[in-house]
């Protein structure tokens, strides 16, 4: 038990740690898969599927900490991500990510408006969750991934010419990515009310195929959820709404061995959602991002608001990530 | 287990809270410089040069972050003689044999020819690189003419290799500047602290009537372009933040008024304008529409000078009044920070790849350029000493 309490104090007190790290930030191009996908271990030989929309408003030019009143600019990161489980054993599980994105940037002008978009497949992920701890009111999931540069990193734009970073589809890198998740009930008389903390690090490596750059690394990146969720009945119908804080932090990118002086930071986003059982198998979810408090280097413009829907089908009776109750 | 739970619960909200607390400290460096600055008397450095078979006169004043040239032959086809180690008082800065001294701004403020102006050859500042990349094997002064290669690789659209035209940031991205506002110089300002610019702050200046207008780097490096009228002209000044040039044209021509903005391409590394008229994108170091209806259009540009705020001030003189730039542009901005980070220090970081590199001078040491017959002579600093 003193080990596994290690563990998962390791996971939520690193959450807070101020790491100095290196960090992709949202500004960059690349789908949002480590602020989207689910964690969770499948039973041996299950397999479950799911579909995450997430829709990120970029529109919040930030100046050294301040938010300025200026909101010309509107970027859109829109991402589909497909997201499979398979559970090789009832503790080890692989999980595909395949997302698809689509990126548009408008600029109002004093003269005109400007719109530019692009759209492609980003940077598929292959992750293997291992359950290291699976008891009565407590689960503890650790992940060890890889992110591939299959996504555009070099896409070109109507004029002929490389569209910037903020604009590619991928990050043109191969990343890692170290995940974990612990969940536990906090009340004996309400054990449906669960703790939930999870844990994603991105390490990501250097790439010479990123726009124009001879080199370019994007930062590293640690994102952090951690809060409640409950379970309450609507008829029939089973409702699990959660109240979380995201605290996510990224260092600066270097691009041809320079720091970037206008990425990096730390954000802390109120991230509220629902998430409905449809049946025994199928579920949905919607959370919201909402920034409380962010504090980014230079003159960044960053999100202003997103929204992850999310469709889940898991084909067993019953999966230990999405269902507390059941695995009690 | 319970324990367990109630104790990471409780150091997950202690430690959520001290994160939440944090606060952003922002650096304010105060305004100011010497409200009262004694008149500069300095020992002037020239030199007396020929180059494209133009006799021409250059100054330099590295405290005072100026270098200007001039063609040494007047309008009259009379070509001066200009004395070395003159002592003046800036803005004076040469003195010819006839008797005649001159101002930075060409013009003659005593002796026979006063009133007289000395013909401007196109010359600016800017980074060493930006002239390495755009005019290749580019003289330095003190070494033979080189022979000028080939430049341009211009494709069907373009009028310049279209291969080293990136995009830096969309159009409009960086908000020119169409209504600008002025506020006037006063000394009771710098008196109070309540003036925004320190003596070391490079500024554009240009001649307005009997008064100048400044336009400060600081404001420019947030929005690159401003559109303006002075003295009665309609001109557009520009500044590009990654080659350190500028430069001032009429909007006027075709017999159409235009307005110009950021296209947000870059060629070389530096500002591509564009108009609205015909959305044409022109080089600010070429000068020149290179892509677009008015493509191979030249502009026509006006005199300027860039210098530092300790010399701007210094030409308040016999009433002329000095209108600076406000920071009350109409955008939200702190103009006290800079956004390129390190990249005016760093030599070795260019944001965007160049077409002719050349490390004989560090890449970001600010040098004049001088252009005839579109070719280049560089003047340094070090070169006046």
């Amino acid at each position: 038990m003193k080990r596994i309490y290690s563990i998962a104090m390791l996971i939520t007190l690193s959450a807070w740690c101020p790491f100095s790290v290196y960090s992709q930030t949202c500004c960059t191009g690349g789908a949002p898969i480590t602020g989207g996908f689910q964690i969770g271990a499948e039973k041996k030989g299950n397999i479950s599927f799911g579909a995450i929309f997430d829709l990120n408003r970029i529109n919040a030019l930030i100046l050294e900490g301040q938010t300025l009143d200026d909101d010309r600019i509107l970027r859109n990161t829109n991402s589909f991500i497909f997201q499979g489980n398979y559970g090789v054993s009832d503790k080890l599980t692989f999980t595909m990510l395949i997302p698809y994105v689509w990126l548009n940037e408008t600029i109002s002008g004093s003269i005109s408006e400007t719109k530019s978009e692009t759209s492609g497949i980003g940077d598929l992920t292959l992750l293997s969750q291992y359950q290291v701890l699976s008891k009565s009111r407590s689960i503890l999931t650790l992940g060890l991934g890889v992110k591939f540069p299959t996504g555009g990193s070099q896409l070109k734009g109507q004029n002929n010419f490389v569209l910037p970073i903020t604009l590619q589809p991928g990050s043109g890198s191969f990343d890692f990515i170290l995940a974990g998740q612990f969940s536990t009930s906090l009340f004996e008389s309400r054990q449906s009310l669960s703790f939930y903390n999870s844990l994603t690090y991105r390490l990501n490596t250097e790439s010479d195929k990123v726009t124009f750059h001879d080199t370019y690394q994007f930062g590293n990146e640690l994102l952090v959820l951690s809060g409640f969720s409950d379970q309450v009945l609507l008829g029939s119908t089973i409702l699990e709404p959660s109240l979380m804080l995201r605290f996510r932090h990224t260092g600066q990118d270097t691009a041809d061995e320079h720091l970037n002086p206008n990425t990096g930071g730390n954000w802390l986003y109120l991230v509220p959602g629902a998430r409905v059982k449809l049946s025994s198998q199928i579920s949905s979810g919607i959370t919201a991002d909402l920034p409380i408090y962010r504090n980014l280097k230079g003159f960044q413009l960053t999100t202003s608001y997103r929204i992850t829907f999310s469709l889940f089908v898991n084909l067993a009776k019953k999966t230990l990530s999405f269902d507390i109750d059941n695995s009690q | 287990m319970r324990t367990f739970s109630n104790n990471a619960f409780i150091v997950s909200i202690v430690l959520m809270s001290v994160l939440l607390i944090t606060s952003c400290n922002k650096d304010e460096t105060p305004a100011g410089g010497d409200p009262n600055p004694t008149p500069r008397v300095d020992v002037v450095n020239i030199i007396k040069d020929d180059f494209q078979g133009t006799e021409l006169i250059a100054y330099a004043n590295s405290d005072l972050n100026v270098m200007v040239a001039f063609n040494a032959t007047l309008a009259d086809g009379t070509t001066l003689t200009f004395e070395e180690a003159t002592v003046l008082t800036f803005p004076e800065i040469l003195k010819d044999t006839e008797g005649n001294i001159w101002n930075v701004f060409g013009q003659a403020v005593s002796g026979p020819r006063t009133g007289t102006n000395l013909r401007e050859i196109r010359s600016f500042m800017g980074y060493w690189f930006s002239f390495a990349a755009f005019f290749p094997k580019v003289t330095l002064f003190g070494e033979s003419v080189n022979e000028r290669l080939h430049v341009d690789d211009p494709s069907n659209d373009w009028l310049v290799d279209p291969d080293f035209v990136f995009i830096g940031s969309f159009k409009d991205g960086i908000p020119a500047l169409n209504q600008p506002s002025f506020i006037e110089y006063d000394k009771k300002l710098e008196v109070d602290n309540k003036f925004f610019l320190e003596n070391s702050d490079l500024v554009i200046v240009i001649q307005d009537g009997d008064n100048f207008k400044v336009y400060p780097h600081k404001i420019l490096d947030w929005h690159e372009v401003v559109n303006d009228v002075v003295a009665n002209e309609k001109v557009v000044i520009s500044f590009c933040p990654l080659t350190g040039t500028s430069n001032l044209w009429s909007r006027v021509f075709e017999n159409q008024e235009h307005v110009f903005g950021v296209s947000g391409l870059l060629f070389n590394s530096n500002l591509i304008l564009y108009d609205d008229i015909t959305d044409s994108n022109w080089s600010q170091i070429k000068a020149t529409s290179v892509n677009g209806a008015y493509k191979s259009l030249e502009s026509n540009n006006l005199a300027f000078k860039e210098m530092n705020w300790e010399a701007a001030k210094m030409l308040s003189q016999n009433g002329s009044v000095i209108k600076v730039l406000s920071e009350d542009t109409g955008f939200s901005r702190d103009y006290d920070i800079y956004p390129y980070g390190d990249y005016r220090t760093n030599h070795n970081r260019i944001s965007y790849p160049l077409k002719f590199e050349d490390d004989r001078v560090p890449s970001k040491e600010r040098v004049l350029g001088v252009l005839i017959n579109d070719k280049a002579k560089a003047f340094r600093f070090q070169d006046f000493e």
